[in-house]
C-alpha cells in the first residue's frame, strides 16, 4: 500500500484516483472529530466535505518530509472550529447526536437498581452537555485523546504544539470539565450520590 | 495521604498510568473515603463518556463519490488553483513582486539624478500625477527687484551667481522691450490680467503673492535621453513601436533656440505625463552654472491658455511668475508657437535679470536646438 505521503506526491502531479484512495483512507476519522466537535450529523458532513477540498487546494502547502496524518488531522480541526465560529454556534445535543448513546461497556451502568440506572444515565447526559461547554482548543484535545486514541505526541503534532503542552491542556480539559458538570448541577441545586453508581 | 493530594492523581489513576506503589497507596485512601470515592467514580464516567464511539455515526455511501465530484468540478473551473499550478502561480507571484520592489528601488535611485526638479519637488511636495498650483508668498519677488541693478553686491541670493555677473553675449534690452502682457493663465487665483513691461517688473514693486507653479520632477515616464540634443537620435527607445511615435511626438514639440553660447546643451530629457509632453534641454557653461529649458505641451493638457503677444514661431515670452528654489532661479511663462501654446520654464542657477535676458533672448521653433 502506498504510503499518504507518496499519494500526497500523485495528486499533485493530477492524480485524482490517488486523493480518491486519501480520502477514502481519511473519511472516516476525519468526519469523526469533526462530529465530536460540532455536534450534528449533516453540519459535520458538510465540513468533512469542506475539509477535503481544502486539502486539495492547499496540497501543495504540504511539508513532504513531514507526516501527512496529522496534517489533513489539523485541516480538520481547523475547520471546524472556523465553522463553530462562524456560526457562533452553542452547539446543544439532543440524545441521539454525539457522546449520547447508552454504556455497554461500563459493566456496573446497565444493572441493579433501576433508580441508579436512571441516575446514571442523567449523569451521562450532563457530562455530554458539559463537554459541548468546554471552550474549543479543550473540546478538541478531548476528543482527539479518547475519541481518536491519540497519543498525547500525536495530538501535539497534530495540532503544532509540544508534548507537554498538550499534557497541560488535556489536565486542564478534564478539571473544566469537572468544575462546569458540578456547576450544572450547582445551578439546578442537584446533589449526587454517586456511592450507588 | 489527604485528599487534597490525591486529588491531582486521580485522572492518572482512572487511566491506570500510576506506578504499583503509587496505585497502592490510593486504593487503601480510596478505602476509607467516601469523597474521593465519589470523585473517582465521577473519573469513571467522564472517561466512558469521552471515550464512547458506539454512537459515532457513518457517512453516507456515496460520500466519496460526492467529493470527488467537488473534485473535478474545482479542477475545471479553477485550473489556476488546481493543485499543481499553484505552486506555480505563487512563484510567479512572488517574482513580479520581486521585480516591482526592484523596478522601484531603481527609480529611487535613477530618478534624482536624470531629473532635474528633484529640489523643486521635494520643496513643492506635489503629488506623482499632476503638477500642483501653489501661491507662495515668493521672496524671489525681491530678489528681481534687488537684482535689477547690475552690481554684483545686490545678486546675493547665490554665490554662484553672484560672481558670474550679467552675461556678457546678451544685449540688455530692458530700455527697448516691448511692453507684453502677463499672462492670466493661473486659473482662479490669479490676478487680472495686466499690462507690464520687462523694465517695469524689474524696477518696480510686485506683488508679494505669486502663483508659481513648481513643478513636479517624478514624472511617470522618461522615455530616453539624448546627448548632444539630437531629437531624431534616441539612445534607450529601441524599437518599441509605443516609443517610437513617442519621439514622433517630442520631436514635433519646438527646440529653444538663440540660447547664448557660452551655454552648451549636454542633456535632453523627454518625459510624458497626463499633463503633456515635455521635452527638458539642459545647458551649463564654463562656470557650472545650469540652464534648464523646459517645454511642456499645453494642449495636451487642455487647459484654456490665455497666451499673449506676437504668436509665431519664435513666440514671445509672457512672464507668469517666478520663484527662488534652494539656488536655483524658476521662471514659468507661456509662449505660442505655430498656434500651439506651451508652457517655458527657464530654471537655472543664474540670476533673476539674467533669467529675464534669457527669456527675451531664446525663441522656439520646430528642429534641433541651436545657439549664438
Amino acid at each position: 500500500m502506498l504510503s499518504d505521503e507518496i499519494l500526497a506526491e500523485r495528486i499533485l502531479h493530477g492524480d485524482t484516483a490517488a486523493f480518491e484512495e486519501l480520502v477514502n483512507r481519511y473519511k472516516n476519522s476525519i468526519f469523526h472529530i469533526v462530529y465530536r466537535m460540532v455536534g450534528q450529523y449533516q453540519e459535520a458532513e458538510d465540513i468533512t466535505q469542506e475539509v477535503f477540498i481544502l486539502v486539495y487546494d492547499k496540497l501543495y502547502q504540504f511539508d513532504r518530509t513531514k507526516r501527512f496524518r496529522p496534517w489533513i488531522h489539523r485541516i480538520a480541526v481547523n475547520t471546524a472550529i472556523s465553522n463553530l465560529r462562524k456560526k457562533k454556534k452553542v452547539v446543544q445535543l439532543s440524545f441521539d447526536e454525539s457522546f449520547g448513546q447508552t454504556y455497554q461497556d461500563y459493566p456496573s451502568v446497565m444493572e441493579g437498581d433501576p433508580e441508579a440506572i436512571f441516575e446514571r444515565k442523567e449523569i451521562m447526559e450532563d457530562i455530554r452537555a458539559s463537554i459541548m461547554e468546554l471552550p474549543e482548543s479543550y473540546r478538541t484535545v478531548l476528543v482527539l485523546r479518547y475519541q481518536m486514541d491519540m497519543k498525547n505526541a500525536e495530538i501535539a503534532e497534530t495540532l503544532g504544539v509540544s508534548k507537554e503542552n498538550i499534557e497541560v491542556r488535556i489536565h486542564r480539559a478534564r478539571k473544566a470539565l469537572r468544575r462546569v458538570l458540578l456547576k450544572r448541577w450547582e445551578e439546578r441545586g442537584v446533589q449526587r450520590e454517586l456511592s450507588t453508581l | 495521604m489527604n485528599c487534597q493530594r490525591y486529588d491531582k492523581y486521580i485522572f492518572d489513576y482512572c487511566e491506570d498510568n500510576l506506578s504499583p506503589a503509587l496505585k497502592e497507596q490510593i486504593d487503601k485512601h480510596l478505602q476509607e473515603c467516601y469523597y474521593c470515592k465519589n470523585q473517582v467514580k465521577l473519573t469513571h464516567l467522564e472517561n466512558a463518556v469521552l471515550g464512547d464511539k458506539s454512537d459515532l455515526p457513518s457517512l453516507a455511501d456515496d460520500f466519496t463519490d460526492r467529493v470527488m465530484q467537488h473534485i473535478v468540478g474545482f479542477r475545471a473551473t479553477q485550473p489556476l488553483h488546481s493543485a499543481e499550478n499553484k505552486k506555480k502561480t505563487r512563484a510567479r507571484g512572488i517574482a513580479l513582486a520581486t521585480a516591482a520592489v526592484g523596478l522601484v528601488m531603481l527609480m529611487a535611485i535613477l530618478v534624482p539624478q536624470i531629473l532635474p526638479f528633484q529640489k523643486s519637488a521635494q520643496i513643492a511636495d506635489s503629488p506623482p500625477v499632476s503638477s500642483e498650483r501653489h501661491t507662495v508668498n515668493d521672496s524671489s519677488t525681491d530678489a528681481i527687484q534687488n537684482e535689477s541693478l547690475p552690481t554684483p553686491s545686490h545678486q546675493s541670493t547665490s554665490d554662484d551667481y553672484t560672481s558670474t555677473g550679467a552675461l556678457p553675449e546678451l544685449d540688455r534690452q530692458e530700455d527697448v522691450a516691448p511692453p507684453i502682457k502677463v499672462a492670466d493663465v493661473m486659473e482662479s487665483t490669479t490676478p487680472a490680467v495686466e499690462e507690464m513691461s520687462i523694465e517695469s517688473r524689474v524696477s518696480e514693486p510686485m506683488s508679494t503673492t505669486f502663483d508659481v507653479e513648481l513643478f513636479r520632477a517624478d514624472y511617470p515616464e522618461t522615455d530616453s535621453y539624448w546627448k548632444s540634443g539630437d531629437l531624431q537620435t534616441p539612445s534607450r527607445l529601441g524599437s518599441n513601436e509605443a516609443a517610437a511615435n513617442k519621439l514622433r511626438h517630442y520631436a514635433q514639440i519646438p527646440a529653444p533656440q538663440q540660447v547664448p553660447g557660452h551655454f552648451t546643451l549636454i542633456n535632453t530629457v523627454n518625459s510624458y505625463s497626463p499633463e503633456g509632453s515635455t521635452v527638458e534641454y539642459h545647458y551649463t557653461d564654463k562656470s557650472s552654472r545650469t540652464l534648464i529649458i523646459t517645454l511642456q505641451n499645453l494642449k495636451e493638457r487642455e487647459r484654456n491658455v490665455n497666451v499673449t503677444g506676437a504668436p509665431g514661431a519664435s513666440g514671445v515670452p509672457n512672464f507668469a511668475g517666478s520663484n527662488s528654489i534652494d539656488e536655483k532661479l524658476v521662471m514659468t511663462y507661456y509662449v505660442e508657437i505655430d498656434g500651439q501654446p506651451y508652457q517655458v520654464t527657464l530654471e537655472g542657477s543664474v540670476s533673476a535679470e539674467d533669467l529675464v535676458d534669457l527669456a527675451e533672448a531664446i525663441t522656439f521653433t520646430a528642429g534641433n536646438p541651436t545657439s549664438h
